[in-house]
């Protein structure tokens, strides 16, 4: 009897770690390939990246033009949040002292100084934030791209405390009640608790559209494309136009290039 | 400890305890809502007293190591208080580091898409395996006067032992020897386990690359030596608050001594190096520290009431056990400075480095200071971990003179 126990307690317990065990297996073993044949209209790279062109910005756009920033923040449902330390943006203005820190001297021209320089997140080739996130909720694609899956977010803000950028927020609230424009029903909504960024427009790659900050600067100052692609328009401005990056000192290697 | 000590600080606990709640329902209702720290300064309160208890778990693990891995007898009396003073520093530890997270509830997404670039995932696999090795060890070490008090029917709570002793009514001789070669073992493996502990908590700082302080081979060292002080003083506290062992107490004045000095060198060189550098950030951060709207912490908190009031204790009076206890009081009293000052000026000068004008920036308001909320959730915890501490001591067998060594029965 004492024996017949004893077995029936151990067949027992290890079904149950069986049965515990079978969703961390599940997660391991899954087929990383897509389940869903891509749209035959998706724009493909190598490697986005994008040149912001921002003397043309300066030059061309209306004055306090935000069309960019209004266009990103609609199409992601990104609540405006009145609260500084609370607010979430995915693209954001900038002064250039702030933007490029160490990059500044006392005799930069006034206009660089004083305008505003439109600043997103730097889909590093290096990115801190991939390497600290301890749940994958941050990664890297292989075209680039530093994403990021709601749903594995735990808000440790490990990748705000690691980005040298700033370019990540925090929902401390639920953001839900306030986004003020159109709620768009085809992107989701976050909830409290989990970190979000720009992801280069994913959503919209995937349907054979470019980025919504790109398509909405009207005259043209937002450049994006395959940075592998020689014949690319990215990569036309890069061989012919002198551009900097944000903090290239700490050897990040953005995607995001500026002409000043 | 006697009676009135014992009441005078359980009432206090269990009033923290009480007057803590109201954070605690607050925060697991509203989430990281009702915090002071945002986007710009995203770690605040909870993660310094996170590395607060993470540190006073250090000294005890320091004990427990040199009693049953190297078998030091002048430690084995006070081997099992430390093993359960691990215990319970890990367990306010995981609490502060849990509470600080956004989604808590999805803490399993270590175990089903782990990331081991990264140190927080290692650090969860340290914790989890100190908290399992100190768990097992603690159970080994008071099984026997466990299971005796559950054989003894007449003492009150005889069940409750029973339960604690998982059921057993006999403890011989071979289970004697099979308990002291587990709590070997377990040794022998927590060693490499906790140094890795101690260490990658200040590795998860110091690769953190854009921030000015953190960023440094320094970070990890000094991470370990805060640790051995602020972890040993409370050991040292202990045992004159428990047992009154005035020769060991002297033994551990003059560690804490040793310990507070090389800390005090670690802190200076930083700030000697920081500033002569004069990397702009780096001096931006250590202002922030000296300067800032929080420098009584660091000159009045730290250095006048955690440092060189000890100091002169442990010096001047470093035959008085009564004397070497205030000063580990102090120390430990205080250092909630040191790693609040750790902590935040480094967040807060994310990217304003050399900018004074940038401090009034709208965006980038770097002023933090915790909240009610933040200090109600901290006081809960901290009651708790007292409250469990308490208990622990007063019924279970943590503190017996004579026992506890690595041959404790």
């Amino acid at each position: 009897m004492e024996s017949s126990r004893r077995n029936f307690m151990k067949i027992g317990g290890a079904c149950a770690l069986g049965l515990g065990a079978l969703p961390i297996v599940k997660a391991y073993a899954k087929n990383e390939k897509p389940q869903v044949a891509p749209d035959s209209k998706a724009l493909v790279a190598t490697k986005w990246a994008m040149v912001i062109d921002m003397k043309k910005c300066w030059e061309k756009g209306k004055p306090g033009c935000k069309d960019c920033l209004l266009a990103c923040h609609s199409v992601h449902n990104v609540p405006e949040i009145k609260t500084i330390k609370e607010e979430i943006k995915w693209i954001w203005n900038e002064q250039y002292e702030h933007a490029f820190p160490g990059q500044e001297n006392h005799f930069l021209p006034e206009e660089i100084r004083q305008k505003p320089f439109i600043v997103l997140c730097n889909h590093c080739t290096n990115p801190p934030c991939v390497r600290v996130c301890p749940t994958k909720a941050t990664f890297k694609r292989k075209d680039g791209i530093t994403m990021m899956d709601y749903h594995r977010c735990i808000g440790c803000r490990y990748c705000m405390a690691g980005c040298p950028y700033g370019a990540r927020s925090f929902n401390f609230r639920d953001p839900r009640p306030y986004i003020q424009t159109e709620l768009n029903m085809t992107y989701p909504t976050r909830e409290r608790g989990v970190v979000e960024k720009c992801s280069f427009c994913d959503e919209r790659l995937a349907v054979g559209l470019l980025p919504a900050c790109v398509e909405a600067c009207k005259c043209g100052a937002l450049c994006f494309g395959d940075i592998e692609d020689p014949n690319s328009e990215v990569r036309k401005l890069l061989a012919s136009r002198f551009t900097i990056r944000r903090k290239p000192e700490l050897g990040t290697q953005p995607s995001v290039y500026y002409i000043v | 400890m006697n009676t009135k000590w014992f009441n005078f600080l359980m009432t206090a606990a269990v009033l923290g305890l009480a007057a803590g709640s109201w954070g605690m329902v607050e925060r697991l209702l509203y989430g990281l809502n009702p915090v002071a720290f945002g986007s710009y300064v995203p770690w605040g309160l909870w993660v310094a007293c996170y590395l607060l208890f993470l540190g006073l778990s250090a000294g005890a693990f320091l004990v427990t190591i040199m009693t049953y891995l190297f078998q030091m007898k002048r430690f084995e009396k006070i081997g099992r208080l430390s093993a359960f003073t691990v215990l319970i520093a890990l367990l306010c530890e995981v609490l502060f580091i849990t509470i600080d997270l956004g989604r808590m509830a999805r803490i399993y997404q270590f175990l089903l898409t782990p990331s081991f670039s990264s140190l927080m995932t290692w650090m969860f696999v340290l914790f989890n395996a100190m908290l399992i090795l100190y768990f097992l060890k603690t159970f080994f070490l008071l099984r026997e006067d466990l299971v005796q008090a559950a054989a003894d029917r007449k003492r009150r709570g005889s069940g409750i032992y029973r339960i604690l002793a998982l059921g057993r009514v006999s403890y011989s001789t071979s289970d004697r020897l099979a308990d002291e070669k587990r709590v070997h073992i377990l040794s022998i493996i927590s060693l490499p386990v906790g140094l890795l502990f101690y260490g990658t908590n200040g590795a998860f700082f110091a690769i953190l690359m854009n921030r000015p302080i953190w960023n440094s081979a320094l970070t990890p060292l000094l991470f370990i030596v805060a640790a051995l002080l602020s972890g040993g003083a409370l050991i040292t506290f202990l045992i004159h608050s428990y047992m009154r062992d005035e020769e060991l107490e002297r033994i551990l004045g003059k560690t804490i001594l040793f310990l507070l000095v090389v800390f005090l060198l670690l802190e200076g060189f930083q700030f000697f190096v920081g500033y002569q550098s004069a990397v702009t950030a780096v001096v931006t951060s250590l202002d922030l520290v000296v300067l800032g709207p929080h420098w009584w912490t660091f000159w009045i908190v730290h250095l006048v009431v955690g440092s060189l009031i000890p100091l002169y204790l442990l010096t001047a009076r470093r035959h008085n056990s009564t004397a070497i206890s205030w000063a580990c009081f102090l120390i430990v009293a205080t250092f909630i400075a040191v790693r609040y000052n750790f902590v935040i000026p480094d967040l807060a000068v994310y990217k304003i480095e050399g900018l004074e004008q940038a401090f009034v920036h709208k965006r980038l308001d770097t002023s933090y200071v915790p909240n009610l909320n933040e200090w109600l959730v901290s006081i809960w915890i901290v009651s708790l971990g007292m409250i469990v501490f308490l208990a622990g001591t007063r019924w279970l067998p943590v503190v017996s003179s004579g026992k506890g060594g690595p041959d404790h029965g």
